[in-house]
């Protein structure tokens, strides 16, 4: 059979595109966190949203604010997630939510002073975020050496033959969660001398790029009219150093009139006993800890927010799911 | 720090079609410019300050070469032949001072970097120069011309070592008549396929067993069966490892028109050393051959003088791969193969003809290749590690057999799983049946294209299923580093 140009032509075309679609339905799904906040309570229900890293997700009971003050809270937090990322979460979500307040954790603002581009972990955050505008932006801000693996998530996603046994189109699926983002721990890590910092006074400078990012959630959410709210959950690990730059975050808290709520200086008035209530693992809460802490955190806000009470609305009810 | 572009990256993946695109939009006249932005560039992502050795030795090889043709060399004062020799001894001596001086530096210093490929564009500067005082070519009179050849992008990292008459040949005709051939991207794309077919499916897998015995280094661990298990796993490796290099860029050169010539020709088929040195890494082979081997004398002084000149040849292949002993070892190995089994010709066919082998028949093949695989093997194992640990390697393969350590399932604790086994079993076998094919002058990617549209098509997206569901890449597996880009 003559080769004409033009069966050359849909020759290259069908074969490029079968390649594609191919490499396309190959890609291992993903679970997208935002994906999953909107399976587990729908879209536009969340009244208060709890952005960061893993300090939030074992910090911050979601369940606990519903059955004590009928708050619709969730936990949208990712391990290491770092400020540059916060911000393109807060973007992202804010499509599908609307929520009133968003408490957003400052750990990886002042603990983590150098741009965490370069943890494995920080990287691979932004991989089970889909294609869009806020995407593109985020991982043009981090340093990630190769920012187009990340863009189109290949060949970073990838290790084992075994995960292409799943052909789909639907990469980035949620799945109902009913712990509202919350990752319990019973386990108990005791800690001793815990440094106390609540008489810290002393101002450190925080890393440029966490302080940029920081000050471009607050703007987003006050251009957005969306009240914000900083914490510092609290966590043992706390040095004199490190306290000092949370307390530059309380600086840039007041400069935006927005609250700043230190877990780490009011450990003694949230009642933190760090023989009980830490499970290791870098200081984070367990159980216990976060009770005490979430119950802060509610009162707090209570006193400052109105929240509509959900507890008797039926659109709700996956709140009271055990 | 720059993001270098290897050529597993996906970067390079992605930019690669748009400088295609480019070049051949481009009027023919520029493409000599653009060609020439695009090799620093490519160069530059690997680290800026390489490009200054690169110019340099581009700018010395040119001088070298005008004065070579000059007729006036030095104001006419002297005599015209011992001023060219001079001329060429000055510039064989500037190129290979800076070539010794980033091999050894690095040992000494750890402020020294050699530049990536230096070992490659060295010997196309060295044989241009020594081309051009043989009145073999031309001097070239365009300094940018021997730029563009001696940083081509393809070639720079790990070669192969372009000659320039090859070179310069597509280069004067993609200047003028270069059309998007459609049979040299079709073609050249399926080349570059099965070049990461070998590399990202059988080397990367080959490599995992391969670094968990050398990596910790504990022989007696290991039944002996085991270990020449690895070690065959090892040539395996290496030569994919770089065939698949050599495929890709063969391939990528090829579609913007330029025919560099094979650099591997089914390699472990061969029947005896010396075939084997005509078929792996030809281009090196054939530049030691004819810069180092023929110039001492070759075989035209007797035999002692031709053993003494094929020992000398090895070595320096040896020290070109690296400064460590045991490279120089492996060279000497393979010298002393060569020698021996030169000697020894006549002793063989008489021991055939006892055993009553047929020669050149199936079993009498197969009895050679099998026998230049294991002098092969033995050799790579030098190659791979320190010269005690190889013999501590070989004693234990000869000593210690172990079988049952083999029969126990020993190989699925290497690091490969029993499935990875087999997929890395399946890719050998699929790379032998492509070499079957080179034996017989036949390449795979003009095979396929001349079974037509349909079977170009299938064969591609295959090949890319293949690579995309066996290839060993993604997260913190790095399978940039090609094993000869460190020469």
């Amino acid at each position: 059979m003559k080769e004409t140009f033009a069966k050359r032509i849909i020759s290259v075309l069908m074969t490029v595109a079968v390649v594609i679609a191919l490499f396309y339905l190959y890609l291992p799904p993903q679970i997208n966190i935002i994906e999953s906040m909107n399976e587990t309570v729908g879209k536009d229900r969340v009244d208060v949203l709890c952005v960061g890293s893993s300090h939030v997700f074992s910090g911050i009971n979601p369940k606990q604010m519903f059955d004590d003050k009928g708050i619709a809270a969730y936990d949208l937090a990712i391990g290491s997630q770092a400020p540059w990322q916060s911000y393109y979460y807060i973007r992202e979500a804010c499509r599908f939510q609307k929520p009133k307040l968003i408490v957003f954790d400052t750990y990886m603002v002042g603990a983590s002073n150098a741009d965490s581009y370069q943890d494995y972990q920080t990287v691979n955050n932004l991989l089970d975020c889909p294609l869009s505008l806020n995407k593109i932006s985020a991982v043009l801000a981090s340093k990630a050496d190769s920012k187009l693996n990340i863009l189109l998530r290949f060949p970073y996603i990838y290790d084992k033959y075994e995960n292409f046994y799943r052909l789909t189109t639907d990469k980035f699926y949620g799945i109902k969660d009913y712990n509202f983002g919350y990752s319990r721990n019973d386990i108990i890590e005791v800690y001793n001398d815990v440094e106390d910092v609540s008489e810290v006074s002393e101002v450190l400078p925080i890393d440029p790029k966490n302080e940029k990012y920081l000050r471009l959630i607050i703007e987003f959410c006050q251009k957005n009219g969306i009240d914000i709210v900083l914490t510092h959950t609290p966590w043992p690990c706390i040095t004199r150093e490190t306290q000092m730059r949370f307390n530059r975050v309380a600086e840039i808290a007041d400069e935006y009139h927005i609250q700043f709520l230190d877990g780490c200086k009011h450990s003694k008035e949230i009642g933190m006993d760090y023989t009980t209530d830490s499970c290791g693992d870098g200081g984070h809460l367990n159980y216990s800890g976060v009770t005490k802490y979430t119950s802060w955190l509610e009162e707090n806000l209570d006193s400052r927010y109105y929240f509509q009470d959900r507890r008797e609305d039926a659109e709700y009810e996956v709140y009271l799911q055990e | 720090m720059t993001h270098s572009l290897g050529l597993t990256s996906f970067e390079f993946i992605f930019l690669i079609p748009i400088v295609v695109l480019f070049y051949y939009l481009i009027p023919a006249f520029t493409r000599q410019y653009y060609l020439l932005l695009i090799n620093l560039l490519f160069y530059a992502s690997f680290g800026y300050q390489y490009i200054v050795v690169v110019i340099i030795e581009a700018l010395v090889s040119w001088g070298a070469s005008v004065l070579l043709a000059s007729k006036d060399i030095f104001w006419g004062i002297g005599d015209d032949n011992k001023k060219r020799k001079l001329v060429l001894i000055i510039a064989i001596t500037l190129l290979t001072s800076m070539l010794l001086f980033f091999k050894l530096g690095v040992k000494f210093s750890d402020s020294i970097v050699a530049p990536l490929g230096i070992s490659f564009y060295t010997l196309q500067a060295l044989s241009y120069i020594v081309d051009v005082y043989n009145r073999k070519i031309e001097a070239e009179k365009n300094p940018l011309k021997l730029l563009v050849f001696l940083s081509f992008f393809p070639t720079i990292t790990s070669g192969p070592i372009y000659r320039y008459t090859d070179f310069v040949k597509c280069y004067n005709r993609n200047l003028t008549e270069l059309k998007a051939e459609y049979y040299n991207i079709a073609s050249g794309i399926i080349y570059v396929l099965y070049g990461y077919f070998l590399k990202l499916v059988i080397a990367e897998r080959a490599a995992i067993p391969v670094n968990y015995i050398f990596d910790e280094f504990a022989p007696e661990n290991y039944g002996g069966t085991a270990l020449a298990i690895i070690a065959a796993t090892y040539s395996v490796q290496i030569y994919a490892d770089f065939a698949g290099y050599s495929a890709i860029v063969i391939g990528i050169a090829q579609i913007i028109g330029y025919d560099i010539p094979e650099n591997f020709k089914a390699p472990y088929l061969s029947k005896n050393i010396k075939e084997f040195w005509a078929r792996w890494h030809i281009s090196l082979s054939s530049w030691l051959k004819d810069y180092i081997y023929i110039p001492l004398g070759g075989n035209r002084k007797g035999k002692i003088r031709k053993y003494f000149n094929i020992m000398i040849t090895f070595i320096v292949s040896g020290f070109w791969h690296g400064g460590g002993l045991h490279f120089i070892v492996w060279g000497a190995l393979h010298g002393a193969y060569q020698i021996i089994g030169d000697i020894i010709q006549p002793l063989k066919k008489r021991l055939a003809n006892r055993m009553g082998l047929v020669e050149n028949s199936a079993f009498h093949r197969l009895i050679e290749r099998t026998v230049t695989f294991m002098l092969v093997t033995i050799a790579w194992i030098f190659f791979r590690t320190g010269i005690k640990d190889a013999i501590r390697m070989i004693m234990h393969v000869f000593l210690y057999p172990r079988v049952d350590y083999l029969i126990s399932g020993g190989l699925w604790e290497l690091g490969l799983s029993p499935f990875g086994w087999i997929m890395l079993w399946g890719g050998i076998l699929v790379m032998v049946l492509v070499d079957r094919l080179m034996y017989r002058g036949l390449r795979i990617d003009q095979v396929i294209y001349n079974q037509g549209m349909l079977a170009r098509s299938v064969s591609i997206v295959t090949i890319c299923l293949v690579i995309l569901i066996f290839g060993i890449y993604g997260d913190q597996h790095d399978a940039s580093y090609f094993v000869y880009r460190d020469f």
